[in-house]
């Protein structure tokens, strides 16, 4: 394994990952590779000056990467011990990944679900890099020619899972590395199912990035849910490329929550490819320390009589930023949307910064299409009635910070993770710096 | 000798030395730009050293810009700045004789907007005797016009004279708010600027009418690279109107304006524009780009600066009067229209930057789409560390009218101070059916009801706007939304 000096400068970032596309010849997937190399190299990596990376430190986040392959420090009886393991038990599907490689799968699968390694020859891989390939980001077209590993969760035709399918989607490595691997999801026609993803990088002490795609195929009829949660440790980054189609009449809820890691951004892609389809976007964050997290989410409407919702929230505190960048696209075609997005963000650290972008672009005129964004701090009156009936200061704002998060989380349809969640956030945002005059 | 027929006398002779006396002497500049061009333009105007100087600078710096084409919502082919003639001397148009040789459409378009015929004369430049009175009451009227702003201290002018007459103010301001490195258009007007308005107000001096570059009779013909600088002193207050609601038939497809505003402590500037350039035909032929930079900033405790615009015309508009909140307790406000229609192209918005302590800032604008048009938003909202309090609203709505035209919003909201509440919303919707059906059935045709329905949706911002101008940009507005409906 080799480890270069650190890319500081754009160009020598470059250089070091075209190092790595070089030494990455897997079998495989020869033409999604190729494309893959020809659009990253053809781009290059992002800039500050490229619109869709205007608030995302890149160039650091690469700094300090080895070229080397992930190797697994972490057996997988440790991540078997991982913190969610009593959630994982008897009532879910649980799945262990480490890198992007499975390491554990549930023995009995019950009918028409299939979780297999994604692998060219499988049956169940043949939409791989269908959406990826026209991605315009250049981090998932460097996923693209270089991913090592991957997974695929095939819903087959008319099946409905009734237990949760969980992801444990574990990063460890025993040098710096960039470790890239895929998720193939494929729900087809009058299926339903739901997935809970827990991404974390396990605790160590040298920096990892974790750059993945996850390609969805929600077909007609199907309802699928994907809740995301990101727990990762101190050194870990995580770049998080979710791109989804859905089919007419199809329902998709997805949410992303972010309590850890260092750099994190959930790249969003949502094609709304066929009529009277209902997509849910939701996403929550807490940032401490130097925290970045960076939500961009895309909505395509292309097609008539869709509705989408998006709500994002998130609390920034100590020296953390968070990014929200969304974007509605209803098409010439896609007369009748309705089309929803709200993004609403605190601040408590006197060192932390919110950037907000909710952008609209409208070409059908019989729409409803509304964004709210509003940044602010914790409300005083609230506060004050609060401590009014004997609260302890801090108890208060755990309270009110607390009541904040729970709009979003009152939107997952999984009671025992909805639970689960809401129980872990009120230990989070306790533990907050808040800073508060108070 | 009466003090107009002095004036008249004034006016014709210099007309005529311009005419007879030189007349192989050079008005119009070259084809193209080099920094001789620059030495011409600042030569012929007989300007200072250090203006030169400043020009060649900021040509330089020009020289090293790249053309902004790519992240504005807007296509168009390149500009070639080498086709283009930085300097014409204002000069008398070729006249028409009567209205038989005016474009029966224009006429019919200053019948709706309710302009005089004296007033629709000026603008086809007929010559008249109709005419030539129009202009002496407008040189009288810009006479006692200035008497009345000399006694109060108030100086209005045109840049040229300013450069002139108050060195030390254009030398001191000029650039303060809009350096020449700002932007690759602000750095064009920077080094080729031909001429503009100038306007100070000294402490505490509320300015007692309105002021308007109609007034302004030299300003005609110089609109390409138009400068303008305003200087709320201590205290002050000035109401600016620039543009007017008639068709601008323009033959400079590019223009390049930069407008500048210092506010003092307690200091008010409120500045509105409606703006009419030709926006080009059906198809998109021809049409004014409209490029301009124009920002305000509130230097110091208590200032406000307030941008009203109604936009309906120009092929494209790219415009984000921005305001910079330095001084405490300053406030900036934002209230646009913007219209499009046939194959127009709009991208304006605004910034607002908060520096100073309980800073507020309001935003609104609307956004009115038909044809094949499209309608952008863009607008920046930054709350800088140390910007206690600081307050903003923003509200952009987005009316579509068919469905070949676009809306969009692009906001961009950066905070960096935990006691900042910024809110932002937008909306974009069509007029209701149950709307129009409401009208009708009360005997209002569709268009008429229209105008109604789009004129009560822009009346926060048209409240905004001084009532003459108002009245008539309610006029303008059911013009340029004729033939979107049905």
């Amino acid at each position: 394994m080799s480890t270069l000096s650190p890319p500081l400068k754009k160009n020598d970032a470059e250089s070091f990952l075209k190092e790595l596309i070089d030494s990455c010849k897997e079998n495989g997937f020869s033409q999604l590779r190729k494309t893959g190399t020809e659009n990253f190299l053809k781009a290059g990596l992002p800039g500050r000056k490229e619109e869709a990376y205007k608030y995302a430190p890149l160039t650091s986040v690469l700094n300090n990467l080895g070229t080397g392959k992930p190797q697994s420090a972490a057996s997988p009886g440790d991540a078997l011990t991982y913190l969610f393991k009593d959630f994982a038990s008897g009532n879910a599907l649980s799945v262990f990944l480490l890198n992007g490689t499975i390491i554990k799968v549930p023995e009995n699968l019950p009918k028409g679900l299939s979780i297999v390694p994604l692998e060219e020859t499988s049956p169940y891989a043949k939409n791989t890099g269908r959406l990826s390939t026209a991605s315009s980001d250049p981090l998932c077209q460097l996923n693209n020619s270089i991913f090592s590993s991957g997974l695929v969760i095939h819903i087959a035709k008319g099946s409905s899972i009734e237990k949760p399918i969980v992801v444990f989607n574990l990063i460890s490595s025993d040098s710096p590395a960039l470790i890239s691997s895929r998720l193939l999801i494929v729900a087809e026609e009058n299926t339903r199912a739901g997935i809970i993803e827990f991404s974390d990088t396990l605790r160590q002490n040298h920096k990892i990035l974790s750059n993945e795609v996850q390609e969805t195929f929600v077909g007609k009829n199907a309802t699928l849910f994907h809740y995301r949660w990101q727990t990762d440790c101190e050194m870990g980054n995580r770049i998080n490329h979710q791109l989804s189609e859905i089919g007419e009449k199809g329902v998709y809820d997805t949410m992303n929550i972010t309590t850890g890691g260092t750099f994190i951004r959930n790249n969003l892609s949502l094609f709304l490819n066929g009529e009277n389809i209902e997509a849910h976007l939701n996403g929550f964050f807490v940032g401490s320390k130097n925290r970045h997290v960076d939500t961009r989410t895309v909505v395509d409407h292309l097609m008539p009589r869709c509705e989408s919702f998006q709500l994002y929230k998130g609390i920034a505190a100590d020296k953390s930023t968070g990014v929200f960048n969304g974007k509605i696209f209803v098409r010439r075609d896609a007369q009748k949307t309705n089309a929803y997005q709200s993004s609403k963000n605190m601040l408590l650290g006197d060192e932390a910064t919110v950037n907000a972008k909710p952008e609209l672009e409208i070409y059908a005129d019989d729409v409803k299409c509304s964004h709210g964004s509003s940044t602010g701090k914790l409300n005083e009156d609230a506060l004050f009635y609060l401590r009014s009936r004997g609260l302890g200061i801090e108890t208060a704002r755990t309270l009110l910070l607390h009541a904040f998060a729970g709009e979003v989380f009152e939107k997952i349809r999984h009671e025992e993770f909805k639970e689960l969640i809401i129980e872990k956030i009120r230990h989070i945002v306790g533990g907050l710096n808040t800073s508060h005059a108070g | 000798m009466a003090k107009s027929d002095q004036i008249l006398d004034e006016h014709i002779a210099s007309e005529y030395k311009y005419g007879w006396f030189d007349p192989i002497e050079m008005d119009t500049a070259p084809k193209g730009l080099s920094e001789d061009i620059v030495r011409f333009i600042s030569a012929k105007k007989n300007e200072p050293a250090w203006l030169l100087e400043w020009r060649l600078k900021a040509y330089r710096h020009w020289l090293t810009m790249e053309e902004p084409r790519h992240w504005a919502h807007i296509s168009y082919p390149p500009v070639n700045f080498q086709d283009i003639i930085y300097y014409a001397a204002p000069k008398k148009k070729e006249g028409v004789k009567s209205f038989d040789e005016v474009d029966p459409e224009l006429l019919k378009t200053f019948e709706k907007l309710g302009i005089s015929l004296e007033e629709q004369k000026r603008l086809v430049g007929m010559e008249s005797n109709i005419a030539v009175d129009a202009v002496i009451d407008s040189v009288s009227v810009k006479t006692t016009f200035k008497e009345t702003l000399a006694e109060k201290g108030i100086i209005f002018c045109s840049f040229s004279e300013a450069v002139h007459e108050h060195p030390e103010l254009v030398k001191k301001y000029l650039g303060s708010v809009v350096p020449h490195t700002d932007n690759f258009y602000a750095a064009l007007n920077s080094a080729v600027f031909s001429d503009g308005s100038f306007c100070y107000i000294p402490k505490g001096v509320r300015c007692p009418m309105e002021l308007s570059t109609y007034f302004r009779i030299n300003s005609a013909g110089t609109g390409q690279f138009e400068r303008t600088l305003i200087i709320a002193d201590e205290g002050s207050y000035v109401s600016y109107l620039e543009g007017c609601t008639a068709p601008q038939r323009d033959e400079n497809q590019l223009h390049a304006a930069v407008v500048e505003i210092v506010a003092h402590k307690n200091g008010e500037v409120k500045y509105s524009t409606v703006q009419n350039w030709y926006p080009g035909d059906k198809d998109g032929k021809g049409g004014v780009y409209n490029f301009v930079t124009k920002r305000g900033i509130c230097l110091e405790e208590n200032a406000k600066i307030s941008w009203t615009q109604v936009e309906t015309g120009s092929a494209i508009t790219w415009k984000y009067p921005s305001v910079i909140l330095k001084g405490d307790n300053s406030v900036g406000e934002f209230y646009s229209v913007a219209v499009t229609n046939n194959m127009q192209q709009a991208d304006t918005g605004t910034k607002m930057i908060h520096i100073g302590k309980n800073t507020r800032s309001t935003i609104v604008s609307k956004g009115i789409s038909a044809g094949k048009s499209n309608n952008s938003y863009r607008g920046l909202v930054r709350i800088s560390r140390g910007a206690k309090n600081a307050r903003n609203f923003s509200q952009c709505d987005s009316l579509l009218m068919g469905d070949k035209c676009g809306a969009h919003t692009f906001p961009y909201i950066e905070i960096k101070d935990k006691s900042g509440i910024v809110e932002h919303e937008a909306t974009t919707s069509k007029i209701g059916e149950d709307q129009i059906f409401y009208c009708n059935q009360r005997g209002i045709e569709t268009e008429k009801a229209v105008a109604l329905i789009v004129n009560g949706y822009c009346k926060e911002v048209l409240n905004q706007l001084p009532m003459e101008f108002a009245v008539e940009a309610r006029k303008l507005l059911a013009v340029s939304l004729e033939g979107s409906v049905g």
